[in-house]
């Protein structure tokens, strides 16, 4: 509702108060949170990204629950964005994860837990949890994990922001294993066969190792075997054997040239976001006052003149894009 | 992004097994077009904690057997003292309504009585969220 600036100092501090008012700023798209968010960026890139996902109900809250308490007992801290659907016909949301959660958090300062709906659109979610991301990585959050709505309900590029991503599964998925195969060689680093005080756990986690799963660096040279681990986010079995898999790769990448590879990927996705963001903004309402009263008798004719003319005039801008660094 | 939303964090007490009328209450506020997060909590400082972590609009408190009185002495404050001072508070369930005005008293906006027609809460905070404050 209010959108007054938030003071940088403070999310740096650990305020949670600020940092609550500024992600509900980005969320809202607010052009507040701008000149804020550059100012955090000298503060980001330290914390460690872990992505969650899988199909609806495979347990994803729990075991980030799980993931929590296991590295609280290790003394780092953590940051947990959870998406949820929201509601195509209403806007609304029912947001439960933090509920599944709440247990291992109970008040402890170093967790904060921030419950985000998806709103609809997949790109401006993608932009929405980025920014969130930097948000808990400049309040000095050793690890963010981000729960994705289930998969196949509008799933955003997960792939695209964490350096590890885990894909829950659940036994007995038969058909729909099939299915996510696809996601497995897109997007896993991490297999978890959840609910593995169910039967068919081990059996399920058993034939997915069994296909070898690998997954191929940007220059093609590295090769990172997905390891495939039963657990039960329920009893915290196997949880600790995840969270070394987690940070195996994650040592793994930043020690080739994949990280930083990544790390320029979600630079420039982040940059043609944002880019995107105000176009469709500021650039679309000046495109409009361009064409002021007149009704063109040619629409598409007059739209092709004028973003020729437009590109036209791009080209004549310098080469050089500020503010970015030459590598 | 799409618009804003209104956030309301949904609180009933873990021990209390009465769930329906509170998630009935969850789907009518997001039916409504509000962003729920519906949360069991334990002690009443973890509603204050969910509240300034989620930024929420409205803190709504279900409570179906009994101990209003004593949470909102202890969760008023706890929004003050986090810097909680917009937030809307109200609270809903089984309370007898000679309670609702200690609790207004105490500090909570709002309390509803059990079995009121579909879109009055919805309603009220539409009406009034952003515009309250903790005394
Ligand atoms: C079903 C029921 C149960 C079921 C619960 C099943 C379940 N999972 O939900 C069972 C049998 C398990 C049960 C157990 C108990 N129950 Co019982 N139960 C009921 C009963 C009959 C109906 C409740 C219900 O589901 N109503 C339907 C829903 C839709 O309505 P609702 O809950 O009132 O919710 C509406 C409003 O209250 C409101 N609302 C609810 N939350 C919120 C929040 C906000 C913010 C807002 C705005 C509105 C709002 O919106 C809803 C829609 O209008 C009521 C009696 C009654 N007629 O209310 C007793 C009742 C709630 N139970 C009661 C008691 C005492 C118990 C027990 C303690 C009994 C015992 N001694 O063991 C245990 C509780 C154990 C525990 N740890 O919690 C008392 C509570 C007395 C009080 N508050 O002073 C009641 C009122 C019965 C009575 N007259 O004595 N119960
Ligand atoms: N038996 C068993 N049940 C589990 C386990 N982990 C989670 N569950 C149950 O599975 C259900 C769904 O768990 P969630 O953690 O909410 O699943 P989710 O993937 O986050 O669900 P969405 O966010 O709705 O997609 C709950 O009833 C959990 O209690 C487990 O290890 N074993
Ligand atoms: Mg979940």
């Amino acid at each position: 509702m209010e959108a007054v600036t938030v003071p940088a100092g403070e999310v740096v501090a650990g305020s949670v108060l600020h940092a609550g008012r500024l992600i509900t700023q980005i969320e809202n798209g607010r052009p507040q949170a701008r000149p804020v968010l550059r100012a955090l960026a000298p503060y980001c890139g330290r914390a460690q990204l872990v992505g969650v996902t899988g199909p609806p109900g495979a347990g994803k809250s729990t075991l980030a629950a799980a993931l929590i308490r296991h590295l609280r007992g290790q003394g780092r801290t953590v940051g947990v964005i959870a998406v949820d659907p929201s509601s195509p016909f209403t806007g609304g949301a029912l947001l439960g994860d933090r509920d599944r959660m709440a247990e291992a958090a109970g008040g402890d300062p170093g967790v904060f837990i921030r419950s985000v709906a998806s709103r609809g659109a997949s790109g401006g979610l993608a932009a929405a949890v980025n920014d969130t991301v930097d948000v808990m990585d400049a309040m000095g959050k050793d690890v963010v994990l981000i729960e994705t709505v289930g998969v196949g309900q509008g799933e955003f590029d997960i792939a695209r922001i964490a350096h590890t991503v885990v894909l829950v599964l659940v036994p007995g998925y038969g058909d729909a294993l099939q299915a996510m195969k696809a996601g497995i060689t897109e997007i896993a680093d991490v297999v978890a066969v959840n609910k593995g005080d169910a039967p068919g756990a081990d059996q399920t986690a058993k034939d997915l190792a069994a296909q070898g799963f690998e997954r191929t660096g940007p220059d093609g040279a590295e090769r990172w075997k997905v390891p495939v681990l039963t657990v039960s986010a329920l009893r915290g079995e196997g949880v600790a054997e995840l969270a070394a898999a987690v940070d195996e790769h994650h040592a793994f990448t930043g020690a080739t040239a994949w990280r930083a590879a990544a790390e320029r990927a979600r630079g420039r996705s982040r940059f043609t976001a944002f880019v995107a963001d105000r176009l469709r903004g500021e650039l679309l309402k000046a495109a409009e006052e361009t064409l002021g009263d007149t009704r063109p008798a040619d629409p598409y004719g007059a739209a092709e003149a004028y973003v020729g003319a437009l590109l036209n005039a791009h080209r004549t801008l310098s080469a050089d894009i500020p503010g970015t660094e030459q590598k | 992004m799409s618009g804003e939303h209104i956030k309301v964090l949904l609180a009933k007490k873990k021990i209390d097994v009465h769930g329906r009328g509170s998630k009935l209450i969850a789907r009518e506020l997001r039916d409504a077009g509000m962003e729920v997060v519906y949360f069991r909590f334990g002690v009443v400082a973890e509603i204050a904690e969910a509240a300034l972590q989620e930024n929420a609009d409205v803190v709504a408190v279900s409570v179906m057997t009994s101990g209003q009185l004593q949470i909102a002495r202890d969760l008023i404050p706890a929004l003050k003292e986090r810097g909680m001072t917009q937030v809307l508070v109200i609270m809903g369930g089984i309370i007898p309504e000679v309670d609702f005005e200690p609790l207004r008293a105490l500090g909570v906006h709002r309390s509803f009585p059990p079995g009121l027609p579909g879109g009055v809460v919805a309603e009220y905070i539409r009406e009034n969220v952003g515009k309250a404050s903790l005394v």
